[in-house]
């Protein structure tokens, strides 16, 4: 028996195929919050979630020196923030 | 794939794929163990990237490291140099274990569990202070509309 074409187009009569439902829900509001605070502030480059220093939930700012650290606020929407100095965040071509 | 350096733009991936031969490349990956080199594979099934995570990768400058993913969804204002920015969306960053996990020349690199398995993680693409951010492989692969083949 033939193998089936890797390159072959999917059958779009599959049951996975066709529309996906829009589900609003998958959008954290306090992600949203966490992120347009965060990177209002001058010298941040970066925000993500990560952990604090007990395990719990914890936003991260990617800043560019310690002197940003300390402006950072200790809470946005909930969660502590803890600070990751990164500088500038390159491209690491070279 | 090209990337958006427009002020309000999203990226995910930076990445690109090449033809190349079958039978003038080989599937093991490369490293230097002991003043000589020393080949491994990688498994070809993805697996997502969750925080505490320890991967690895062999890179170009500095060869094979072992980091722990401190984030799997990172927003970040990357440097492309020339006062060019892009921001990305949805990022994995990791901390070396020992040392830096990576450093400029590394980019390129697939970041895999640091197990038996060796599952793809991440593309390595930026860093800085420390910390290395990839592209979710996931991402890359579907915005390639590749298979890994390994």
């Amino acid at each position: 028996m033939m193998e089936p074409s890797p390159f072959a187009s999917p059958d779009p009569n599959a049951p996975e195929m066709g529309p996906v439902k829009y589900r609003a829900d998958e959008v954290d509001p306090s992600r949203e919050t966490a992120e347009a605070a965060l990177l209002a502030i001058e010298g941040v480059r970066g925000v993500g979630e990560g952990r604090d220093a007990i395990g719990g939930p914890a936003w991260i700012a990617y800043v560019l020196d310690q002197s940003v650290a300390a402006r950072l606020p200790a809470r946005v929407a909930g969660r502590p923030v803890i600070a990751e100095v990164t500088g500038e965040i390159d491209v690491l071509r070279r | 794939m090209p990337i958006d350096f427009s002020a309000g733009s999203v990226n995910y991936v930076d990445c690109a794929t090449g033809w190349v031969w079958p039978d003038r490349v080989r599937k093991e990956f490369i490293y230097r163990a002991s003043g000589s080199f020393a080949y491994f594979r990688v498994g070809s099934v993805p697996v997502t990237a969750t925080i505490g995570m320890v991967v690895g990768k062999s890179g170009r400058t500095t060869g094979l490291t072992s980091g722990r993913v401190i984030d799997v969804n990172a927003s970040l204002r990357v440097n492309f140099g020339g006062g060019r920015f892009a921001n990305f969306r949805d990022q994995i960053a990791i901390r070396g274990l020992n040392g830096d996990f990576s450093t400029g020349g590394d980019s390129g690199s697939l970041i895999w569990t640091w197990d038996s398995h060796r599952r793809p993680v991440a593309l390595l693409f930026a860093g800085g202070g420390g910390v290395t951010f990839g592209n979710k492989i996931a991402r890359v692969l579907a915005a390639l509309d590749v298979e890994l083949v390994t």
